[in-house]
C-alpha cells in the first residue's frame, strides 16, 4: 500500500502542475491571477470551493470585506474567465423582489432587452415560488444538468430590507430547487447582521481583508502612465501612501488622489527644473499640495482638471485652495432673509429661558457659575431645539437693524428657506401659526451670514458666553 | 462705462425676486389709454437712452451665463473621451481596454445662487444648448416625481427613450410604440436601448441616402435637430439633470447614482446637480460611500441683477415730466424750443431750481418765474452746465479711484461704484472717509505712487478736453521730479543751508553737557523737516485735490435741474421689487377701492359696506373670529350686512324678528358658500377634523 | 487473481476526482442520507403513521420539531423512500411539499398544491366561492369511489411556522379540519423549529389539529460526533479503487487518533453540536484535496477552524483607517460617560479635538467634513447604527449607538498595522469628563 501511496505522490509530482487547475487550462487560471493582483488566496480558496462544474456546489457562500478589496471583482473575473453559468445582479437595482427574480432569470436565460424583444424580460415573475419554478425548468431547457449555476448578489445587506422570506430562501435556493446552484452574496457588512427570521441557513463566510500597505503600492501602481517608468511612479505613490495613508485605507481613494496630483508631481520635469532623478526637489514641490488635498479628502468636489487649475493659481498666489474652501459653504441670500436664518440660530441653540437676557435691555446679570453647573453638556453638541414661529420673529425683529414691518413677504421668506433646507418643519402641520421649526444650519456657515451683515453671532449664543 | 457703473450702483438695494419685464410703452399712456405727445417724446428719449444701457447690460448678462454654459458643454464634451475610446475599438479586442472601468461618474455642480431670477429658465436654455451641441439624451428630473426609485427610473427611462428619436427620420414609426406602461423600468433595458440607438445611428450616418434633400417631408419642428444631430458624436452622453437637488430624498438619490454607476461602462452618464445654496449640500444628501462614486466639477452662477437698472430707469422716465431732457446734448436746444408752459412751470417746481432762484435778486427772479424765454435759455444753459459737469466727473472719479482703490482698509471703497455711491452722498472732499484715503496716501512709498499717477494720468489723457490736459500735464511734470528725485531722504535745500551753518558752529564752542544736550535737540529738529519726496508727494496730492476732486466731483444734488438726470426714489424701487403677494391680496380683500377705484365701493375704514364684494365682507368677517369659525354664525352675519339696505328702512321690529327665524335666502346662501370656498382657495381658512360645522384660520391677528 | 477481481485500477486523478464528487455531494446536500445517530424511537413512531395513512387510509397530523440540521427533513426522507419500496404504495401515494419560504400566502399554496396533484387541467378555469370549496374540489378529484380505494395524500409543511402566519391561516385549517372529518385520507406533517408553535395556532385551528409533536433533539456524545465525522468522510464499498478506499479509509481512521484533529473537532462541537457545522468545516479541506495533495491533514482541519471560528467584526475593524479608529474610541469613551446613552456625532468630533489637542501631533485634525464622511463610513459598515428612527435631524446629531465592544477594540488595535502609540494610550485611558 505504502508503495502504491509514493508511487502516486510521485505521480502526482509530474502533473502536479495543473493538478489546482480542476480540468481548466492553465492559461485561464493564471489570467485570473494576472488580472486580479495580491488576491492569490482568495481566488484559490474560491476554486476549490468552486471545484469542477459537475461537482456539487455548497449552497451558499458569504464574502465580507471592505470597499474596493477586490470582492465583486474576483468573483466576476472567475466566472467570466471560466465561463460558468452565472448571474450577477446588485441589489440596489432590485427595489421589487420581482425585479431582483427577473435580472436573474434573464441572465442564466440570456435575454437581453431590446427593441427587438420589445424590452421584454424572458418571463414574469412575481413571487419566490413562481421564482423557483421558472428556475427549474430555465435549467432544465438550457440543459446545464448537473453543471453548477452561480447566482451572485452584491450588496446582499439591501435583501434584509425585502420580504423576510427572500433571504433564508435564496440561502436555501439548492435545497428548495434541488438543482445544482450556488448563491454567493457579497456584502460589506459582516454576517452577523444578516441573521433575522426563520430558516437562515448558514453560508460558508469567506472574508476578504484589506490590502496591505505593499499591496496597496503594487495595485496602485498598476495604473503608471506609460512614458514613466514604474520605479518612479511607485516611488510617488510612496510619497503620497505617506501622508494620505493614514485617514484613508480605501483603494479607489488613493486611486483616485493619485491620479489626481501626479500632473503637478511631474510639472517641474515638463518644465524642465527637474529631472526624474530628481526626487527631493519633486518632493518639495509637490509635498504643500498634499497636505492641502489632505483636507479635500473624500470630499471628491474638485475634478483633476479643476485641480490643476487651482493649483496654478496658487502658484500665482490668486486664489489658493484654503479660500476655496472656505467658498464651499458661503451662500448668497436675501438680505432679511439673513436675519431670518441667524434669528433661527440662536432661537434653537439659545434656551428660551435666556432670550430676555440677550434681547432686552436692561436684563439681571446671570451669574455663569451657577449656569454652567447645572448645564452638562452644552448646546452646541445637543444639537438645534425646535422653536416656534413667534419666537424666531421676536428675536429677528430684535436683532434685525432698521424697521421692518410683518409683511406677508417676510414670512415667505421663512418657506423659502425651509425649502432651501436651511431651515426645517418639525411639526408637518400646515397651519402656518402652530408650526415649529428648526435650523439646520453650522455654526460655521451661520459665522459667515452673519459676517455678512455685520452681526456678531457669538455674542448672543449662550454656550459661548 | 459710465452707464454700466450706474446699473451696478443699484446692487445697494437688495434685489429679492425678478420683476417682469413690462412693456414701457403702456406706462407712458393715461387711464383712457391716448398717448399724450409730450408722454411719447419722453418715451422716445427713454427708448434710445434706454438702447445704449441695454447693450451693455446684454454683453454683462450674457457673457455671465455663456461663460457658464460654454464651461459646462466642454465639461460634459470631455467627460467621457475614455468611453469613445474604449468603444470605438472592435468589441472583441477591446476586452483589454475595457479592464480600465471608469471609476466615478462625472458630474457638474452648478450652483445657481439663492437669486438667480428663476431656474427654470436657466435649465430650459442649457438644455437646449446641450441638445443643439452634444447630445439627445437628457432627462430633467425634479425632486417632485422622484418620491421612491421606481417613480424615479421610470421617469429617467420614459424621458430618455420616449425623447423622439432624432437619429434616423426614417423610422419613425417605432419611437410611439415604445410604451412605458409596458416595459420593465430597469437599467438593462436602457443598456439594451442604448446600444441600439447607437448601432442605428452609426449605420444611419455611414449611410449615404441620409441626404438634407429627404429632409422637406420631416415636420419643420424637427429638422434643426436632425441637421444638428449631424455632428453628434458617435457615442452622445446621457445627461441627467437634477434640477432642485437639494430637495431630492437622501436614499432615492443614493440608490440612484449607486445604479447610475453601476452601468457607467455601458451608458456614458453625466449628472448635472442644480444646487441653489451650496456644495456643502451634495455632503448633507449624500455618504462616503455614494458621494466617492461622483467626480464633482463645480460651476458658480451669477446672480442677475441688472434688470433693476432697466426697472429703476423706466420708474425715472415714467415719474417726473421733466425728465424727457434727460438725453443726448445734441437734441436739447430743439426740444426745449417746442416745450409747453405748463410743462415749464413743473421745471420751476423744481426744488433744486426753487433753491436757485431764492438766491437771486428780485428781479432775476421774476424774469426766471415769468418770462418763458429766458427760463428757456436758463434751462439751456444750466442743463450743458451738467453735461460739462459729468464729463468732467466720471474721469475725475476714476482718477480717484484708480489711486485710492487698494488702499489698506479701502477708505473709498474697493469698487468704483461705492465710490460713485459715496461721491452721489455728498462732497467727497469734505467727506472724513476722504480724508482718510487722503492721509494713507501722504505715507506713500515713491514708486508705488508714481505707479499710480502714471495710470491717473493715463486715464486723464484718454478724454480730450482741455482742462484735463493741463492737469495730465501737471501730473507728468511731478512724475518726472519724482524720477528725478536722486534719493528720497535728502532734504530740502532751504533748510539745508542753515543746519550747515549749525553744525559749523557746533565744533569750535567747548563741548559741555549743556551743550551735547541742546546739540541732540537740534538734530532730533533736524529730523523732523520734511525730505524732499515727502514735500512733493504733499504737493502733488494737495494739487491733484485742489484742482481736481474738489473741482469736480461735488455731489451732482448741488446742480441745477439734476432732478432731470438724477432719481432717488429708492422707496419706490424698494415697493415694486419686493413684490408680496399676499400683501397685496389683503389690500385688496380689506380695501377693494384701492384697487377696483370705483367709487360705489369708496368705504371709510371701520365698518363693512355691504355692496363691497361677497369676498371681501366674508374676509373682513372673518378677521373678527378667533381660530375657529363656526360657519352659520359666519352666514348669518353676512346675510345681515347684505341685507340691511336690500330691504330699506320701511321694515319694523315683527320684521327683524320673522327675518331671524325664516330660513336664510338661498341665494345669498350659494353667494356666501362660494365666498367662503374662495376664501378657502386662498388659503386663509380650512375645514378642520374636530368640528363639521367649522372652519380653522389659518391667519393670525391684524393681517 | 485478487487482480483481477479488483475493479480496474484509477489513476490517483481519476480517484481524487471520485473522491471529491461523492463527498462534496454528502456536504453541500443536507438532506441526503446519511446513517441517523440516535432517533430510532421518533422514526418509529413517523414510519408508523405514514404507514397507517397509506394502508388503511386513516388521516393524520403531526408537527416534527427540532432545531436546525438535526435532521427533520432527512429522517422524513429515509422513512418516505422506506415506505416507497412497498410496491402497492408508490403507485398510490401522492406527496405534496410544501415550504413556508416560498408559498408566502394561501393563494400561492393552492397553486402549488394543484400543481404538484397534477390538476390544473382538471381544475381549468372553475371559480370557487371559498378557499375550503377550492381544497375539497381538489382532494374530490382524487378520490375514486369509497374510502378504501381513494388515494392517501401526504402533506409536508416544511417552515411550518410560516404558514401559522398567513391570514386567518385558512391552509391550516382546511387541512387540519379535512384530517380530523374521515373523507380523504391525508397526512399532515408540519416541520419547524420553534418549540411554541402550538402558540401560533388560533382556537379554532388549534382544536383540529391532532396534538401529535415529535421532538427530535440530535443530543450527541462527542463520541458519536468522531462518529459521524468519520462516517461522512470514509469512503463507501461502492468506490470504483479498492486500494485507494483501503488506503483513504485508513488514512481516516488515523485522523481518529491524531490530538489536533480532536482539538479541532472538539472545539467545533462545543461551539455547535449539529452536524451541519461538522460539515462545513470539512467543507474546505475536502475541497482542497488534489494530486498533490491526496489526503486529508489534520492541519487543513485547523486551517479550515480557523477559518470559521475566526470574528468577523475585529477582521472589519482591521481594515478601518486611524482617522475612524479613532472616532471608535472616542465613540466608546463617551459612552462609558453617558453611561450606554446614544450619542451624536457633534460629541464624538469634539471628543476627537480633545484628544488631537491633548497628544502629540502625530495624528492631525482634519476638516469636519472629512471626519463626518469617515463617520460615514462607520455608519455603513453598521459598527455604529442611529438610535432613533427617524431622518428629520441633520446628520451631526443624529443619536448614534456603538456596536462594537471595548474587547474587540482592544484586540484590533493590538493587531492593527503599525498603529500610533497615542491612540492605543488614548484607547487605555479610561475616560474622565
Amino acid at each position: 500500500m505504502m508503495s502504491y501511496l509514493r508511487l502516486c505522490i510521485m505521480a502526482s509530482g509530474k502533473i502536479g502542475k495543473d493538478s489546482s487547475c480542476y480540468g481548466y487550462s492553465k492559461e485561464r487560471i493564471d489570467e485570473i491571477h494576472n488580472t486580479l493582483p495580491c488576491r492569490e488566496s482568495q481566488i484559490s480558496t474560491l476554486l476549490a470551493l468552486f471545484g469542477k462544474p459537475s461537482h456539487a456546489a455548497y449552497s451558499s457562500i458569504f464574502i465580507y470585506g471592505h470597499t474596493a478589496s477586490g470582492k465583486s471583482a474576483v468573483i466576476t473575473t472567475i466566472l467570466q474567465t471560466l465561463q460558468l453559468p452565472h448571474a450577477i445582479v446588485n441589489c440596489v437595482e432590485c427595489y421589487t423582489q420581482r425585479l431582483l427574480y427577473e435580472h436573474i432569470l434573464n441572465q442564466v436565460g440570456d435575454v437581453i432587452p431590446s427593441p427587438d424583444n420589445n424590452y421584454s424580460c424572458y418571463a414574469r415573475c412575481d413571487n419566490m415560488n413562481d421564482f423557483v419554478r421558472l428556475l427549474k425548468n430555465l435549467i432544465e431547457e438550457k440543459e446545464l444538468g448537473s453543471r453548477t449555476l452561480f447566482i451572485v448578489l452584491d450588496k446582499a445587506e439591501r435583501l434584509r430590507d425585502m420580504d423576510a422570506n427572500i433571504l433564508p430562501a435564496l440561502l436555501r435556493l439548492q435545497e428548495l430547487s434541488n438543482c445544482n446552484i450556488c448563491v454567493i452574496l457579497i456584502s460589506e457588512i459582516v454576517l452577523e447582521k444578516f441573521r433575522t427570521g426563520t430558516g437562515f441557513h448558514e453560508p460558508f463566510v469567506l472574508h476578504f481583508p484589506d490590502y496591505s500597505k505593499d499591496e496597496m503600492l503594487e495595485i496602485i501602481s498598476h495604473d503608471c502612465p506609460s512614458d514613466y517608468s514604474p520605479s518612479f511612479y511607485i516611488s510617488y505613490v510612496n510619497l503620497l501612501m505617506s501622508i494620505f495613508y493614514m485617514v484613508c485605507r480605501d483603494l479607489n481613494e488613493l486611486r483616485h488622489l493619485a491620479q489626481l496630483n501626479f500632473p503637478k508631481y511631474i510639472e517641474p520635469i515638463l518644465k524642465g527644473e527637474a529631472t526624474v532623478e530628481n526626487a527631493p526637489k519633486l518632493w518639495r514641490n509637490i509635498q504643500p499640495h498634499l497636505q492641502k488635498a489632505l483636507q479635500t479628502i473624500y470630499l471628491r468636489e474638485v475634478s483633476s482638471a479643476q485641480w490643476e487649475k487651482y493649483q496654478l493659481e496658487n502658484v500665482e498666489g490668486a486664489g489658493s485652495l484654503p479660500n476655496l474652501l472656505s467658498l464651499r459653504s458661503s451662500v448668497e441670500l436675501p438680505y432679511y432673509s439673513k436675519y431670518l436664518l441667524i434669528a433661527a440660530y440662536l432661537a434653537s441653540y439659545n434656551p428660551t429661558r435666556t432670550d430676555k437676557r440677550f434681547f432686552s435691555k436692561h436684563h439681571g446679570k446671570i451669574n455663569k457659575h451657577k449656569l454652567k453647573k447645572t448645564e452638562k453638556i452644552s448646546f452646541q453638541l445637543l444639537g438645534p431645539k425646535p422653536f416656534p414661529l413667534e419666537r424666531l420673529m421676536a428675536i429677528f425683529y430684535s436683532i434685525v437693524e432698521g424697521k421692518v414691518a410683518p409683511t406677508a413677504n417676510i414670512f415667505s421668506q421663512i418657506s423659502s428657506l425651509v425649502s432651501l433646507h436651511l431651515v426645517s418643519h418639525v411639526s408637518s402641520d400646515d397651519q402656518l401659526d402652530s408650526a415649529k421649526y428648526k435650523c439646520t444650519v453650522s455654526l460655521d456657515f451661520i459665522r459667515s451670514i452673519a459676517r455678512t451683515v455685520n452681526f456678531d453671532v457669538v455674542r448672543y449664543l449662550y454656550d459661548f458666553v | 462705462m459710465t452707464t454700466a457703473s450706474v446699473s451696478k450702483g443699484c446692487f445697494v438695494f437688495k434685489a429679492r425676486n425678478k420683476q417682469k419685464v413690462l412693456q414701457p410703452a403702456e406706462y407712458f399712456c393715461d387711464e383712457d389709454g391716448k398717448v399724450h405727445s409730450i408722454d411719447k417724446q419722453r418715451w422716445q428719449t427713454y427708448e434710445d437712452c434706454w438702447q445704449n444701457i441695454n447693450t451693455d447690460i446684454q454683453k454683462l448678462q450674457s457673457e455671465v451665463n455663456s461663460k457658464i454654459f460654454v464651461d459646462l458643454v466642454n465639461f460634459i464634451q470631455r467627460s467621457h473621451q475614455e468611453f469613445q475610446l474604449q468603444n470605438e475599438g472592435d468589441n472583441d479586442c477591446s476586452s483589454k481596454k475595457k479592464k480600465k472601468v471608469i471609476h466615478e461618474i462625472p458630474t457638474a455642480a452648478l450652483i445657481t445662487g439663492v437669486n438667480t431670477p428663476d431656474h427654470n429658465d436657466m435649465f430650459c436654455q442649457l438644455l437646449t444648448l446641450l441638445r443643439d451641441k452634444i447630445t439627445p439624451y437628457i432627462a430633467l428630473l425634479g425632486s417632485k416625481d422622484c418620491n421612491n426609485v421606481k417613480s424615479t427610473m421610470m421617469k429617467l427611462l420614459s424621458q430618455l427613450m420616449g425623447s423622439t428619436n432624432h437619429l434616423d427620420d426614417d423610422d419613425d414609426e417605432d419611437s410611439p410604440d415604445i410604451n412605458m406602461r409596458r416595459i420593465p423600468c430597469t437599467m438593462p433595458v436602457l443598456c439594451g436601448w442604448y446600444k441600439d440607438k447607437t448601432q442605428k445611428s452609426r449605420s444611419v450616418i455611414k449611410s449615404p441616402r441620409r441626404s438634407p434633400g429627404k429632409s422637406p417631408h420631416k415636420s419643420p419642428g424637427k429638422s434643426p435637430r436632425i441637421e444638428s444631430q449631424m455632428h453628434y458624436s458617435r457615442y452622445p452622453p446621457i445627461v441627467l439633470v437634477l434640477e432642485d437637488f437639494e430637495n431630492f430624498k437622501p436614499h432615492v438619490l443614493q440608490d440612484l447614482l449607486i445604479i447610475c454607476n453601476q452601468y457607467l461602462s455601458e451608458l456614458p452618464i453625466v449628472l448635472i446637480f442644480g444646487i441653489a445654496t451650496a456644495v456643502t449640500a451634495v455632503h448633507r444628501l449624500l455618504p462616503h460611500a455614494v458621494s466617492s462614486l461622483l467626480c464633482i466639477e463645480k460651476f458658480q452662477a451669477q446672480p442677475a441683477t441688472e434688470y433693476l437698472a432697466q426697472f429703476a430707469m423706466m420708474d425715472h422716465f415714467f415719474n417726473n415730466t421733466t425728465s424727457l431732457l434727460c438725453c443726448p446734448p445734441s437734441e436739447v436746444s430743439s426740444k426745449i424750443k417746442d416745450l409747453k408752459s405748463t410743462t415749464l412751470d413743473e421745471f420751476r417746481n423744481l426744488d433744486s431750481f426753487r433753491r436757485y432762484v431764492e438766491e437771486q435778486n428780485p428781479e432775476e427772479q421774476k424774469s426766471l418765474l415769468l418770462d418763458e424765454k429766458h427760463f428757456r435759455k436758463f434751462l439751456k444753459r444750466s442743463i450743458k452746465q451738467i453735461w460739462k459737469y459729468h464729463d468732467y466727473f466720471f474721469p475725475t472719479m476714476h482718477c480717484l479711484h484708480l489711486l485710492t482703490f487698494d488702499l489698506p482698509g479701502h477708505p473709498l471703497g474697493r469698487r468704483i461704484r461705492e465710490l460713485y455711491s459715496l461721491c452721489l452722498q455728498g462732497d467727497i472732499v469734505q467727506s472724513e472717509s476722504y480724508q482718510d484715503a487722503k492721509s494713507l496716501l501722504k505715507l506713500m512709498a515713491r514708486e508705488e505712487l508714481v505707479s499710480l499717477l502714471n495710470k491717473c494720468n493715463d486715464s486723464l489723457s484718454e478724454y480730450e478736453d482741455n482742462d484735463l490736459e493741463i492737469i495730465c500735464l501737471e501730473l507728468q511734470t511731478f512724475i518726472s521730479q519724482f524720477n528725478s528725485l536722486v534719493d528720497c531722504n535728502e532734504p530740502d535745500q532751504v533748510n539745508q543751508q542753515e543746519d550747515a551753518q549749525k553744525s559749523n558752529e557746533v565744533p569750535n564752542k567747548p563741548t559741555g553737557l549743556y551743550d551735547l544736550k541742546k546739540h541732540l535737540q537740534e538734530s532730533a529738529k533736524k529730523k523732523k523737516i520734511p525730505t524732499k519726496f515727502e514735500s512733493l508727494r504733499n504737493q502733488v496730492l494737495e494739487y491733484l485735490e485742489k484742482n481736481l476732486f474738489s473741482k469736480y466731483l461735488h455731489s451732482a444734488c448741488s446742480l441745477i435741474f439734476h432732478e432731470i438726470f438724477y432719481s432717488d426714489c429708492v422707496s419706490v424701487l424698494r415697493r415694486h421689487l419686493n413684490a408680496s403677494p399676499r400683501a397685496a391680496i389683503q389690500m385688496a380683500l380689506t380695501n377693494p377701492h384701492h384697487y377696483l377705484q370705483c367709487d360705489c365701493c369708496e368705504t371709510e375704514p371701520g365698518n363693512i359696506p355691504n355692496n363691497a364684494p361677497d369676498l371681501c365682507i366674508v374676509y373682513r368677517l372673518h378677521l373678527e373670529c378667533g381660530r375657529l369659525i363656526n360657519l352659520y354664525d359666519w352666514l348669518q352675519a353676512y346675510i345681515t350686512i347684505v341685507d340691511d339696505n336690500e330691504d330699506s328702512a320701511a321694515e319694523d321690529e315683527n320684521e327683524e324678528s320673522k327675518k331671524v327665524d325664516k330660513p336664510p335666502d338661498p341665494v345669498l346662501q350659494a353667494r356666501f358658500i362660494r365666498a367662503v370656498s374662495e376664501l378657502q382657495f386662498l388659503s386663509f381658512i380650512k375645514p378642520t377634523k374636530k368640528k363639521t360645522d367649522h372652519v380653522a384660520r389659518l391667519t393670525w391677528g391684524g393681517c | 487473481m485478487s487482480r483481477r477481481k479488483s475493479t480496474l485500477k484509477l489513476t490517483t486523478g481519476e480517484c481524487i476526482d471520485e473522491v471529491q464528487r461523492l463527498l462534496r455531494e454528502k456536504l453541500s446536500h443536507d438532506s441526503v442520507t446519511t446513517q441517523v445517530f440516535g432517533l430510532e424511537t421518533q422514526r418509529r413512531h413517523l414510519l408508523d403513521i405514514i404507514k397507517r395513512c397509506v394502508n388503511m387510509g386513516e388521516s393524520n397530523s403531526a408537527i416534527i420539531i427540532g432545531p436546525r440540521g438535526s435532521g427533520k427533513s432527512m429522517i422524513l426522507k429515509s422513512i418516505l423512500e422506506e415506505v416507497k419500496l412497498e410496491d402497492n404504495v408508490q403507485d398510490n401515494l401522492l406527496e405534496v411539499h410544501l415550504n413556508g419560504l416560498l408559498q408566502t400566502d394561501d393563494k400561492v399554496a393552492l397553486k402549488e398544491i394543484t400543481r404538484q396533484l397534477q390538476l390544473e387541467n382538471t381544475v381549468g378555469d372553475k371559480v370557487f366561492g371559498s378557499f375550503a370549496e377550492t381544497l375539497s374540489f381538489l382532494l374530490e378529484a382524487l378520490k375514486s369511489g369509497d374510502k378504501k380505494t381513494s388515494r392517501p395524500v401526504l402533506f409536508i409543511l416544511d417552515e411550518f411556522d410560516l404558514f401559522a402566519h398567513h391570514k386567518n391561516q385558512t391552509l391550516l385549517y382546511n387541512l387540519f379540519d379535512i384530517s380530523q372529518s374521515a373523507q380523504t385520507p391525508i397526512a399532515v406533517f408540519g416541520l419547524t423549529c420553534r418549540l411554541d408553535v402550538i402558540e401560533l395556532l388560533e382556537k379554532r385551528v388549534k382544536s383540529r389539529f391532532s396534538h401529535r409533536q415529535i421532538h427530535i433533539f440530535s443530543s450527541l456524545s462527542f463520541d458519536e460526533y468522531i462518529d459521524a465525522f468519520l462516517d461522512i468522510l470514509s469512503l463507501p464499498k461502492t468506490f470504483p479503487d479498492k486500494n485507494f478506499t483501503k488506503e483513504w479509509n485508513s488514512h481516516i481512521q488515523s485522523l481518529n487518533d491524531d490530538n489536533i484533529t480532536i482539538d479541532v473537532l472538539r472545539r467545533i462541537y462545543q461551539n455547535n453540536k449539529s452536524i451541519g457545522a461538522l460539515k462545513r468545516l470539512l467543507l474546505l479541506p475536502v475541497c482542497r484535496l488534489s494530486e498533490d495533495h491526496p489526503f486529508i491533514r489534520s492541519t487543513d482541519l485547523l486551517e479550515s477552524c480557523q477559518y470559521l471560528t475566526m470574528d468577523s467584526k475585529a477582521a472589519m475593524l482591521h481594515g478601518v483607517s486611524v482617522l475612524e479608529l479613532c472616532l471608535i474610541i472616542a465613540m466608546k469613551h463617551l459612552t462609558t460617560l453617558y453611561d450606554g446613552d446614544p450619542v451624536n456625532f457633534q460629541m464624538v468630533y469634539n471628543e476627537y479635538q480633545k484628544f488631537i489637542q491633548r497628544r502629540g501631533h502625530s495624528v492631525q485634525c482634519y476638516e469636519k467634513a472629512v471626519v463626518l464622511k469617515a463617520f460615514e463610513h462607520l455608519l455603513a459598515l453598521e459598527m455604529i447604527k442611529p438610535a432613533d428612527g427617524g431622518q428629520r435631524s441633520q446628520k451631526e446629531y443624529r443619536p448614534m449607538m456603538l456596536l462594537v465592544d471595548a474587547m474587540q477594540i482592544d484586540d484590533a488595535l493590538q493587531k492593527y498595522p503599525n498603529c500610533p502609540t497615542e491612540v492605543k494610550q488614548w484607547n487605555m485611558t479610561e475616560f474622565h469628563a
